[in-house]
């Protein structure tokens, strides 16, 4: 990898030239059948405890905690296997036209590792040369991704460069712009509206696959028998933690379904469980050490525990119903639980903080999160009625619908944003109006510029997912297509966070 | 207005008369701390299972968030009592702000002002007046106090003109909450015209809105003249560095440096900062002797070791009515018990991954285009 401080566009130039003339674009599915089994045996590797390159990433990596690093190697590789990687080109490869780009370029995300494995490995299964800027900040996990590819296949990895610089470069981002005939983006809605700008100034026939930033929900019914209770929040409390909340899987906020929820009154049984799930973030947070936090986040964390705590002085009949002691440790941010008054979508200050909501039933947490949900990339759902997952796949379209625990562990070839991976890979096609996916023989799905996050642009709608594609988690099933946008914020959306609904629209 | 409370405004008028001479510092903290914790049911919650009585030093004293000021009415006194509101201007509880509760503006409630009035006199005229002890113009490109008469910077500079205005040759910029450059600069010309020092006063938006204006043209100030810039910019227009707009302000008014005075205030204190520019990028700002700084760690909300950044908590004892220790989400070095270097203000939300946040929702609404 070039110093990130040296990197010049004409590296990245040189760069893509040298990949492009290594790749062997597919022509069939087969072809990427025949790297799918490459990728297996990569992940197969990061899987072994003795793998040197394993061993190297838990001894270099530094953005986590070497435990954590463990469980999200495991977490990102174990469901990438010969039989997982093959149905899922099959499945995506079937009855469309193959045009894979030349050279695809991915800006990945600091602190996200899961979409950089999921994007690389797509992008390698379409024999494209493969471009990929590192965060600069978080670069050796690419590097070691590299490195794992190229113990497998040295072909493959002369197909990839990597590089990394400042992403305020614009410079440079043109640079990669004008190299790329595809790029795939993770990062803030700031970012996804630079890439687009530079794209269209730049190179406008390169096509951008903008994964902007998400956020995940869970929804668990505390209804019964409390002796699941433990088991329920390790699990709320994995997908919490993993990653140091930092990713669009990452749950902010909890919806407890209770039917105590109902009278506004009886609350004991969801603080029960709000204590059993303080508990296991504690012991979480044994396992997997938060990192030193900057004072910006750590300030943060103090706004919001603040606000909730001068929110039960104001008003102590009516206020957030959590008591301080169950709120987090008092003077360790490790983690954070803070209740909300009505069921308004929330989002946190991150390093660990969860809204906990009471609502009387899952219908009504459903109900609750529908106004956020062209913004929730991920819900986990604990319900005796299978319908909630469904209603959550049909009607709200949410790309990943799982149980709690399930969330940061995503299957292979998941649509972020909805957009199926690999798919949009290999049909780019059209500039003007964007390339269309279909279902193998049946309807048409959606637009890949739908995946852009924020309100201008690209054509699609605005921060709209991707309207009926199909989803894959536990039971996922094609959903019709619908158009999505976020729609007008509904009176109180937001309200607490001091976004008035006029702010937003 | 009770009478443990207009005892305790004489012995606080008295300290600041004397500049601090007439009694302890601690002492009059201590009582003061132990009036409002008996009078503010709020901030007697918030300071739950303290005995005041072990209150030895303004250090232990605990102080209470912006967002609290945003949420609940922080006084020591029947709010129908209150004779001012003075509100923050917003800058600080945007939308981008993801913490719970922020529902708009601090509020800051008066039962009297002559606390107010007695702490910014003496410092003002210290850090700003060219002259001591003789008038002059005060030409401010703000919203006067009739304009807004919440807005705690317009209270302050009205009460200076009054105080130490010229007058003839004194005033406010400002239409209809609209600044007003044309009008400021030509004020600013023919009143430059008399020789007199004068006084120039903005924010720091208002200022980069008469630079732009301005353009190339200069509007030279009589030797001796000073310059005022307080916060307020952020969010509002394109942010200029301080070095920036302090090397624009010294081209554009043909004065020095070290003639441009920052002012560090909030609308949650009673009294006000004053700093030169130092040999870093931020000021060097210091409160008058009834003010005490911290430096806090948000985590744990114990004092950070001197010289190490962190967020500045405020101990002003002119702040009888409301709460006597102000924590800000301003990032500062303090160097002694009243002096510190402001490094930066809190940004509307930490960098997070490719989660979102409440500033990407925003950016996301057609309004933040």
């Amino acid at each position: 990898m070039t110093s990130p401080l040296r990197t010049k566009p004409r590296d990245i130039a040189a760069g893509a030239q040298r990949v492009a003339a290594r790749a062997r674009p597919i022509a069939s599915a087969s072809e990427a059948l025949d790297i799918a089994d490459l990728l297996a045996e990569v992940a197969h590797r990061w899987l072994e405890p003795a793998d040197p390159i394993r061993r190297r990433a838990l001894d270099k990596l530094e953005t986590f905690s070497r435990q954590m690093w463990a469980d999200a190697i495991d977490a990102m590789f174990s469901p990438i296997t010969r039989g997982s990687l093959r149905t899922f080109v099959e499945t995506e490869l079937a009855d469309i036209s193959l045009r894979p780009p030349r050279v695809i370029g991915h800006v990945l995300a600091r602190n996200a590792p899961a979409p950089a494995v999921q994007s690389i490995f797509c992008g390698l299964l379409t024999g494209s040369g493969q471009i990929v800027k590192a965060p600069l900040y978080d670069r050796r996990f690419a590097g070691l991704l590299v490195d794992s590819i190229a113990a497998v296949s040295p072909r493959l990895r002369k197909r990839m460069r990597i590089l990394c610089w400042l992403g305020s470069l614009e410079e440079l981002n043109a640079a990669l712009a004008v190299a790329c005939d595809t790029i795939v983006a993770f990062g803030h809605g700031e970012t996804m509206e630079s890439w687009r700008r530079i794209i269209a100034s730049a190179n406008p026939a390169c096509q951008l696959v903008a994964h902007g930033p998400r956020t995940s929900v869970e929804i668990v019914e505390l209804a019964g028998e409390t002796n699941r209770w433990t088991e329920l929040a390790e699990r709320i409390a994995f997908d919490v933690a993993m990653y140091e909340q930092q990713g669009c899987l990452s749950p902010q906020q909890v919806f407890l379904c209770c039917e105590e929820a109902s009278d506004g009154h009886d609350v004991s049984r969801c603080r029960g469980f709000a204590a059993v799930l303080g508990d296991a973030l504690e012991a979480k947070a044994r396992r997997w050490r938060p990192p030193e936090r900057s004072i910006w986040s750590l300030t943060a964390i103090r706004r919001a525990r603040e606000a909730h705590r001068m929110g039960r002085i104001a008003d102590p009949s009516h206020g957030p119903w959590l008591p301080d002691e169950l709120c987090g440790p008092a003077n360790r941010f490790d983690w954070t639980l803070l209740s909300t008054l009505g069921p308004s979508p929330q989002l946190g200050p991150g390093g660990r903080t969860v809204f906990l909501t009471r609502v009387a039933s899952a219908a009504a947490a459903v109900e609750a999160i529908e106004p956020l949900a062209p913004f929730i990339q991920g819900v986990a759902v604990e319900a005796r009625d299978a319908t909630v997952a469904q209603i959550l796949r049909d009607r709200l379209h949410i790309p990943y619908v799982c149980k709690p625990g399930e969330l940061q562990r995503p299957p292979f070839g998941w649509r972020n944003d909805g957009v199926p991976p690999l798919r949009s890979l290999c049909e780019q096609s059209c500039k003007k109006t964007g390339p269309r996916f279909r279902e193998p023989g049946g309807d048409e799905l959606n637009s890949c510029r739908a995946g852009h996050f924020g309100p201008t642009g690209g054509g699609g709608p605005i921060g709209a997912p991707v309207a009926g594609s199909n989803r894959i988690g536990p039971g996922g099933s094609a959903a019709p297509p619908t158009p999505a946008g976020p729609g007008p914020a509904p009176a109180g959306f937001f309200g607490v966070l001091g976004v008035t609904p006029a702010k937003l629209m | 207005m009770s009478p443990e409370a207009e005892i305790l405004d004489r012995r606080i008028l008295a300290f600041i008369a004397s500049a601090g001479a007439s009694e302890p510092f601690d002492a009059l903290a201590a009582d003061l701390f132990a009036f409002q914790v008996a009078n503010n049911r709020v901030y007697r919650a918030y300071c739950e299972g303290l005995d005041t009585r072990d209150i030895d030093t303004w250090r232990d004293i605990p102080a209470v968030w912006p967002v609290s000021w945003r949420m609940t009415e922080l006084c020591s006194f029947d709010p129908a009592d209150a004779v001012a509101t003075f509100l923050s201007s917003g800058t600080t509880a945007g939308p981008g702000r993801d913490d719970a509760g922020t529902q708009g503006r601090s509020r800051h409630l008066f039962d009297t002002l002559d606390l107010y009035r007695a702490a910014l006199a003496g410092p003002f005229a210290e850090a700003m007046a060219p002259e001591p002890d003789r008038r002059f113009p005060v030409l401010v490109l703000m919203p006067s106090p009739d304009e807004q008469p919440d807005s705690s910077l317009g209270f302050m500079m009205g009460e200076a003109i009054a105080r130490f205005g010229l007058p003839e040759a004194s005033g406010f910029f400002s239409l209809d909450g609209r600044l007003l450059p044309e009008r400021f600069a030509l004020a600013v010309e023919r009143t430059s015209a008399i020789g007199q020092p004068l006084l120039l006063a903005s924010t720091a938006f208002g200022w980069v809105t008469l630079l732009d204006w301005l353009g190339e043209r200069r509007l030279p100030l009589p030797a001796g003249s000073r310059i005022m810039e307080t916060g307020g910019y952020k969010g509002r227009t394109r942010e200029w560095s301080r070095a920036d707009l302090y090397a624009a302000l010294s081209q554009s008014f043909a004065v020095r440096e070290n003639a441009i005075v920052s002012e560090y205030g909030m609308c949650e204190l009673s009294s006000q900062f004053y700093g030169m520019p130092g040999p870093s990028e931020g000021p060097r700002f210091s409160g008058p002797p009834w003010t005490r700084v911290l430096a806090i760690d948000p985590e744990t909300q114990q004092p950070v070791p001197p010289g190490e950044p962190s967020l500045l908590r405020v101990i002003d004892l002119a702040n009888r009515g409301s709460c006597i220790a102000v924590q800000t989400e301003d990032l500062v070095v303090v160097h002694d018990e009243q002096t510190f270097e402001l490094l930066g203000r809190a940004p509307s939300a930490p960098p997070k991954g490719c989660s979102l946040t409440a500033e990407d929702l925003h950016l996301s609404s057609p309004e933040a285009r």
